[in-house]
């Protein structure tokens, strides 16, 4: 009894060793446990053919140094040794084999060869007995045949003897270390027996149960020695006392795995073992009592038992310790028996399950490591017969599994992919088994597992993998394995070269959504988290003294801590709201490719996309037609040549002039009146200046005027300004905004300084300031151009350039639209400014006037008729016109100090009308530049001075794009200057010459223009503004120089954003006009049209080729040869539909498009329930056009991100302003409500025929 | 303006893969809990909740993927169980299809039924892919055999059979023969892996273990002894190339762009290799090879991510690479001119190769890198790393990639982190 305690401790020793008393830190005290324990060269060996191959089984001797395999037709005693302990080389019976460390195992011969035995008595199992039967070793027999076998026994075989009792295969044997004389056996009969070593001639008792039994285990608890636990093939669990035999059932659990249970292993607890040990003498008393009952009762009575067999009143608080299980439902499964006994039962619940990949063959508590166990899956042996040796008894479940497994096997053998599919066809049948027979490549690893932690081993022993599986293992010690692999095999595994798999997996994740949400998982792993809180054993005892929390069984089961799972919104898309609002508004088709750009400038401008607005407009005075204008540009030269001196000074003058005096035309007259008015105002301080910059403003409204033809010319032609009427509400709301935003943006000025001519800019918002809205806007039009033309007029390029860029700013503050627009339009202006010398700049201002009259009749006639009304919105659009061309390029890396010139620009307008003169009489002397620069920065600073009173506080800014224009101009005006100074100067004399100069300046100018598109088509692509760049690709392709395929990949990648985004109509839209066959064909492909009679459902044959004289058929599908009828009567007028009908979708009602047309077009849409609607939407289908795609998402998207985006209001009302404006964001995702609007069908079946979004 | 929702206790382990679907509606997450969910977001409270939730494999679920939805709602997972499983959403009328995974599904009666097992892996399968819906319903998988493994589904409405295109062992495949694939910064194809030879899977298993072994006491400081193996893949989203996938394996730190045809077999078309760009093409393996025990070689690490930004009609390909050593770079990848490049400036003959270089390199991680990841527009990247944040780069003026901020665990909040943004010379 001594002995066999003794040896129980040592095989399953406590881990609470303690042996230093050095503090350590609570951090210090973790370690790999990788690293503890012996720590010399690897122990890994490695013995080939220990047994035939198959499954086998190990079993450990008491002396920790020996095993024995079991295989099938094998037996052999290995001798695992450590490097030092080297002996005589093997000899014919004994082979060995040593590993990279030295380490040597040794085996013995077979002890089966010579034993008499037959393939009946095949091994299943094997136990090593303890204490005096040491010598002794059994072996279970598949035939049921428990066999003992004597290694003391002199002679070739050490068979001494062999019984059986069981009628079936022996699944299991258990041996009792502590009785040492017992074992049991678990049989496929369903019989559980008791053996005693002494005597083994007859079992000496045996439980039934109600089906095979596959594991079964011996107590390996002191205190109660005398029970078994054991599984069966339908997944129960029953705890048997011995003693009481078939009655003493103390647990059963029924259904404890879903699958056949194959393993067992029962540990005794820590606790329980430190608490055992204090009662250990008090329960040897108990226990040798107890063994005494069963020696008497048994022998005699076959297992009756009186309830008095157990000391049950003595129970202690220890429990009965852990068991665990595994099954072939790939759970390990452990069971708390600690519950302080007293007949108290097992739970039904296991403490912990352990989901593992594979089904589990074998589990086996770590020695030494409270929570871990060791897992061995349950790989089948493939094409091997040996398969049956664990299956032969009865597992139903098995014969399927090997049949897949086998054709598996053969499907990995041949590793032909067309095999593959036939092979899936099989196992999708039956998943569940077929699973580990898969798996016969090289076997799973062993691996250990914590329970604390379910879904992932703690270690895996990759060593281990590769000879086919392993069919058993055993603990050498708490750092070494010994495993037996079905290749026949034998190792001793290392367990520091074990690791982690949990560094596989993969615990962050990022995804993005369409419209810019992120969802992320993030962990922040620690070092030392739940599974790998392992403690060195000679500081575990520090450690517990550290944080009373040790890990052991019975902690909670691991939930992650550290890691996170979330959203959040980044506006990738910057400003959705904008996108969808673009996207369905902007056109690329339909009417001349100018008015394209007008109307998507407009749209772009409503949905405050600046940058996209301006580079509509430049594309758009790109696209103008120069050729008419190199005509009218030579006769009115002539003209102004005279004024020629005039001309460079104050070219806009003489216009101006003209304006006054002739009011005459209408058009024109109603700006002039306006003008007239402010330029009362503003001519008092200093006429001239006044008059110049309207006059400039005039310009366009007086260029029809004799006194300059080419500008009246030129103004006609181009009227793109038409379309800035529409957009004057929104002005107004940006020009305050924008005034505010100068004044605060103030500081800025000294950017505005540098450039003097910022002044002379200013000096137009100075008017429009002073006049009503509307002749601002027209002023500072023609201010901006004198500014321009005086610039040309100058000397020097560069200054006028300059000038042209400080216009720029200051009306880009003054309203963005207009500034937008009107920059557009002038792109070619800062060229022409900058050619032309004296002679050049009457050419230049044919094409100035041209963009003069452009931009002046659309703002000047935009701004009269605004005039008349209310809202005076031209204003802004002078100063864009040079900037704006290179601004959009680099819009982006605009500085801030624009936005300050625009600011100040509005009072200094009187003053710079001024400077305008003054520049112009200095652009007269060769000195100007330096003058100018002089006045000009002094209006500057007047108009410092005058801001606060000028600007009107908006609070909204478009900073963004004010700035975008002051780096465009400095871009602009770089160029500018190194080219066109040459020219104006040699160029100015001879009017012919200029002419052909003025065209080639042109050339240039536009190349100039088209490169920076390009450039900003490259930008825009980079940004990923697809959007934009399929826009501009569809529009303009040839003269930015997109190729077909590049065309085709910015499509498609828009559509594919449209799709993503739901906007399926915009999606269409672009699929139905897009010239790209690609893309068109994508409709034209999945549309199909059924051509069978709905009534007899039988093909309609209509005689090929009869088409009408239009190409359209003649309505031979509408007639059904074998009804004899027409296909389809409309339902409203009653007769045959020949030509394409409208259908209800629900009830196939329907008729003439026009009958339908008409009915529908006379009723009120009725507003449908968008209750049912939305739902829908959530299935993910398909792109379904109309209905589905104004939706809840989108819209509640923008909702949220409207808040943040700076957008002028736009038409839009938005339901998620108010809310944020409130200051309160209390929902965090805000929806805006759509309601959708239909009409029924007409033939009352209550389907939406047709349906559409309205926003609520 | 940052809107964040937190989904708390997502599953009962930890969360390997988050992946929004074409829409961005629904979210799924699997974990290593081997469950599916499907998460949809209540756009008013802004909480997340749990549509569907599924027993799905039995091992760790690494990454699930969604295939467009013109084929239907499927999704399909990869695991550590060595599978591949097709998902398919159930229409609540259909009751028709077999449950395959019987009994696998809480009793809410799960609503997505498994469509197909793909078992062909003979390691766990750590990425899956859906191809671009161009090529149709495919699926790309690789798994730590190194092997990356094509499907195609064969009948769609059942998603039943699917078709093992190609096979290919990521880490021994050839280049391409033809002189087009190879460009200047190109590589030739690395053995790096010495002992990983190409005789099978098994041998190359065994291979490994012994060559882990083998390497243990060489590999200082490496944590992770089980980078080997494939490790990501990431389709071209474009479709004017072919089919194109990067995909990494193994610890030699390069990905390779496999390019797929029908009618040959696989090939490598370029490598990428962060290895400073001089070194002459042979010079790869030589480090390959000599890593593990030389001294001032750098250490071999696996490239755990990566991820091909969508082109959206760029002029090149931006691939980004997350991988343990803990940088995040971006490769900016020329693509030969298309065919019918035509008028721009597709004549010259240089321009049918692949060619790439490295725009960024980021170590702000410090710590192994798990996921990149680009949004639709292929402007913003994000990385996500053990440190337990997301990162976010952006490209500034002057193709500059800089970093535009981080989400870190404990706030969930974006922190204005960008750096001096306007300060570079245009």
């Amino acid at each position: 009894m001594l002995l066999s305690t003794s040896a129980t401790a040592s095989t399953r020793p406590t881990p609470r060793q303690t042996t230093s008393t050095s503090s350590v830190s609570a951090q210090e005290a973790y370690a790999d446990s990788r690293t503890h324990g012996y720590q010399g060269p690897t122990r890994h060996v490695r013995l080939p053919r220990a047994t035939a191959g198959g499954s086998a089984a190990i079993a450990k001797s008491e002396d920790k140094d020996r095993c024995v395999i079991a295989g099938r037709e094998s037996l052999r005693i290995l001798r695992i040794s450590p490097p030092e302990s080297a002996e005589a080389g093997g000899t014919a019976e004994h082979r060995f084999a040593a590993g990279k460390g030295g380490f040597r195992v040794e085996a013995s011969r077979n002890f089966w060869d010579g034993s008499g035995l037959h393939i009946d008595s095949a091994n299943t199992d094997v136990v090593w007995a303890h204490g005096i039967y040491s010598n002794k070793i059994l072996t279970s027999a598949r035939n049921g045949e428990l066999i003992m076998w004597d290694l003391h026994k002199s002679g070739p075989s050490k068979y001494e003897r062999r019984t059986r009792d069981h009628s079936r295969s022996i699944h299991a044997l258990s041996y009792s270390s502590i009785l040492e004389k017992y074992c049991v056996t678990g049989s496929a009969d369903g019989d559980l027996r008791v053996w005693d070593l002494r005597d083994l001639s007859k079992s000496i008792m045996w439980i039934r149960h109600p089906g095979p039994v596959r594991a079964v285990v011996f107590s390996p608890i002191q205190g109660h020695p005398l029970q078994a636990i054991s599984a069966l093939d339908n997944g129960g669990i029953y705890r048997w006392d011995l003693s009481m035999g078939q009655r003493g059932q103390l647990d059963r659990i029924l259904a404890a795995h879903s699958g056949p249970i194959l393993t067992l292993d029962w540990t005794i607890s820590s606790s329980s073992a430190s608490s055992y040990r204090t009662s250990q003498s008090h329960w040897y008393g108990s226990s040798s009592t107890a063994l005494g009952l069963l020696d008497e009762i048994i022998p005699g009575s076959g297992g009756l038992q009186g309830a008095t067999s157990l000391p049950s009143g003595e129970v202690d608080a220890t429990g009965m310790g852990w068991l665990a299980s595994g099954g072939l439902d790939r759970c390990v499964k452990v069971w708390d028996l600690t519950a302080p006994m007293g007949g108290s039962h097992i739970s039904y619940d296991p403490a912990y399950t352990l989901r593992t990949a594979y089904p589990v063959r074998r589990v086996l508590w770590r020695p030494g490591y409270e929570c871990e166990l060791a897992v061995v899956a349950h790989t089948d042996q493939g094409v091997n017969s040996s398969v049956d040796l664990h299956t032969a008894g009865g597992g139903q479940l098995a014969p399927p599994s090997v049949v897949t497994g086998g054709g598996a096997g053969f499907m990995s053998a041949l590793s032909s992919p067309r095999i593959g599919p036939a092979g899936l066809s099989i196992e999708n049948h039956e998943p569940a088994q077929t699973q580990g027979p898969l798996r016969n490549d090289g076997g799973a690893p062993v691996e250990i597992w914590d329970v604390r932690r379910g879904f992932i081993a703690k270690w895996v022993i990759n060593d281990s993998i590769g000879e086919g599986g392993v069919s058993d293992i055993a603990f050498a010690d708490s750092h070494a394995i010994w495993a037996q692999h079905s290749s026949g095999t034998f190792s001793q595994l290392d367990l520091r070269a074990s690791c982690k798999p949990l560094d596989a997996v993969s615990s962050t994740a990022v995804t993005w959504d369409p419209i810019g949400t992120l969802a992320f998982v993030t962990d922040q792993r620690k070092r030392w988290e739940v599974p790998y809180d392992d403690v060195k054993p000679e500081k575990r005892q520090v450690a517990q003294e550290w944080h009373s929390v040790s890990k052991a069984k019975g902690d909670p089961p691991f939930m992650p801590t550290a890691q996170t799972c979330g959203t959040i919104t980044l506006d990738a898309i910057d400003d959705l709201t904008a996108f969808v609002h673009l996207a369905q508004n902007l056109v690329y088709e339909g009417g001349d490719r100018r008015s394209i750009c007008a109307h998507n400038a407009k749209v772009s401008l409503h949905a405050g996309k600046i940058d996209a607005a301006q580079t509509w407009l430049m594309l758009d005075n790109l696209l103008m037609d120069l050729v008419a204008d190199v005509s009218k540009v030579t006769s009115p030269a002539s003209q102004v040549t005279p004024n020629l001196p005039h001309c460079a000074s104050a070219p806009a003058a003489i216009p101006t002039l003209q304006t006054a005096s002739t009011p005459g035309l209408p058009q024109r007259s109603v700006s002039t009146d306006t003008s007239g008015v402010t330029r009362g105002q503003s001519r008092s301080p200093s006429i001239f200046s006044k008059e110049n910059v309207e006059g400039s403003l005039t310009l366009g409204r007086h260029s029809p005027h004799p006194e300059t033809p080419a500008s009246s010319t030129a103004s006609s032609p181009r009227k793109s300004s038409t379309s800035l009427p529409q957009f004057h509400p929104t002005l107004l709301s940006r020009r305050e905004s924008n005034a505010g935003q100068s004044q605060v943006t103030r500081p800025r000025l000294s950017s505005s300084y540098r450039r003097p001519s910022s002044s002379l800019l200013s000096s137009p918002s100075l008017r429009s300031t002073h006049s009503d809205p509307p002749n601002d806007g027209a002023r500072g039009t023609s201010s901006l151009k004198h500014v321009g033309e005086g610039a040309l007029d100058d000397s020097d390029s560069s200054e006028s350039e300059e000038d042209f860029a400080l216009v720029v700013p200051s009306r880009s503050g003054s309203d963005d639209e207009d500034a937008s627009l009107s920059r557009s339009l002038y792109l070619h202006r800062p060229n022409t400014a900058v050619h032309p010398s004296p002679l050049a700049h009457q050419p230049t201002w044919t094409e100035d006037e041209d963009d003069n009259d452009d931009d002046s009749p659309s703002p000047g006639s935009s701004s009269d008729s605004d005039d008349a009304e209310p809202s005076p919105k031209t204003k802004a659009g002078r100063m864009r016109t040079k900037g704006s061309a290179r601004s959009r390029t680099r819009s982006r890396s605009s500085t801030v100090a624009s936005l300050a010139v625009h600011a100040p620009s509005p009072k200094l307008v009187r003053h710079s009308s001024s400077t305008s003169i003054r520049t112009v009489i200095a652009s007269i002397a060769p000195c100007q530049d330096e003058r100018e620069g002089d006045l000009q920065r002094q209006e500057t600073v007047r108009d410092l001075s005058k801001q606060p009173v000028s600007a009107k506080p908006s609070p909204t800014h478009n900073r963004t794009r004010s700035t975008t224009f002051a780096d465009e101009v400095k871009i602009g005006l770089s160029r500018l200057k190194a080219a066109p100074v040459e020219e104006s100067a040699s160029s100015a004399h001879t009017p012919a010459a200029c002419s052909e100069h003025v065209i080639e300046v042109e050339r240039r100018f536009r190349d100039l223009g088209w490169n920076a598109l390009r450039d900003a088509l490259e930008d825009y692509a980079e940004q990923g503004d697809v959007q934009m760049c399929a826009h501009l690709s569809l529009v303009a392709s040839k003269e930015l120089k997109i190729s077909a395929t590049r065309t085709l990949r910015f499509v498609d990648a828009y559509i594919s954003t449209l799709i993503k985004l739901r906007l399926h109509t915009a999606a269409a839209y672009l699929r139905k006009y897009v010239d790209v066959e690609e893309i068109r064909s994508a409709t034209a492909l999945q549309t199909t049209i059924y051509t069978c009679c709905s009534r007899c459902r039988k093909p309609i044959l209509a005689p090929a080729g009869r088409l009408g004289p239009s190409g359209r058929p003649l309505g031979n599908y509408a007639y059904c040869t074998a009804c004899k009828s027409a296909i389809s009567h409309c339902s409203i007028c009653r007769l045959p539909v020949r030509a394409l009908a409208f259908t209800c979708s629900v009830c196939m009602h329907g008729g003439h498009q026009e009958c339908y047309r008409n009915y529908y077009m006379r009723r009120p849409m009725a507003y449908i329930d968008s209750g049912q609607t939305v739902p829908e939407d959530r299935t993910a289908q398909p792109p379904n056009p109309p209905l589905s795609r104004p939706r809840g998402r989108t819209s509640s998207r923008s909702g949220s991100l409207m808040h943040d985006s700076d957008s002028d209001e736009g038409s839009i009302p938005r339901a998620a302003e108010s809310a944020v404006s409130g200051g309160e964001v209390d929902r965090p995702y805000v929806t805006l409500e759509y309601s959708l609007q239909g009409h029924v069908c007409a033939a009352g079946c209550g389907h939406f025929c047709w349906a559409t979004r309205d926003q609520a | 303006m940052m809107q964040t929702g937190l989904i708390p206790n997502a599953h009962s382990d930890l969360v390997t893969d988050a992946s929004y679907d074409f829409y961005g509606l629904r979210l799924a997450t699997c974990s290593l809990d081997q469950r599916i969910k499907i998460w949809r977001l209540d756009e008013n409270s802004g909480t997340w909740s749990v549509e569907d939730d599924w027993k799905a494999h039995d091992a760790c679920i690494s990454k699930v993927s969604w295939a467009h939805p013109e084929f239907g709602t499927v999704i399909a997972s990869g695991s550590f169980d060595r599978t591949v499983k097709v998902w398919e959403q159930a229409n609540p009328g259909d009751g028709d299809g077999p449950q395959l995974n019987g009994g696998a599904g809480p009793s809410s009666g799960s609503r997505w039924i498994e469509r197909a097992m793909l078992v062909d892996a003979k390691g766990t399968v750590r990425a899956v892919e859906f191809a671009p819906h161009h090529f149709g319903l495919k699926l790309a998988t690789i798994s730590s055999d190194n092997h990356l493994r094509v499907y195609e589904c064969l009948e769609q409405p059942s998603l039943a059979t699917w078709q093992l295109l190609e096979e290919v062992d990521v880490t021994a495949l050839p280049s391409a023969s033809a002189p087009r694939s190879i460009a200047p910064t190109v590589t030739l194809t690395t053995p790096t892996q010495p002992s990983a030879t190409l005789d099978g899977a098994s041998v190359s298993l065994a291979a490994h273990a012994a060559q882990q072994q083998s390497q243990l006491p060489s590999r200082p400081g490496l944590g992770y002894r089980e980078a080997d193996g494939g490790w990501c893949i990431s389709w071209c989203k474009d479709r004017y190339w072919g089919e194109i996938i990067a995909a990494a394996s193994g610890i030699n730190g390069l990905v390779k762009i496999i390019q797929l045809s029908a009618a040959r077999t696989p090939s490598t078309i370029l490598t990428l290799d962060p290895t400073p760009a001089p070194r002459p093409p042979g010079d790869g393996a030589a480090r390959g090879i000599a890593s593990p025990g030389d001294g001032d070689a750098p250490q071999p690490y696996a490239i755990t991510a990566v991820s091909w930004a969508p082109s959206c009609g760029r002029s090149y390909h931006l691939v980004a690479t997350g991988g343990r050593d803990g940088h995040v770079r971006i490769w900016r990848v020329k693509p030969p001119t298309l065919e019918d490049g035509g008028d721009t400036d597709g004549t010259d003959a240089s321009d049918t190769r692949w060619s790439a270089a490295v725009v960024a390199d980021f170590d702000d991680h410090k710590s192994g890198v798990g996921r990149v990841e680009w949004n639709i527009t292929g402007t913003v990247l994000s990385s996500a790393g053990n440190d337990g944040r997301v990162r976010l780069w952006k490209m500034t003026a002057g193709n500059v990639w800089r970093p535009a901020g981080h989400i870190s665990v404990e706030q969930a909040e974006e922190q204005a982190a960008d750096v001096d943004m306007d300060d570079n010379p245009v």
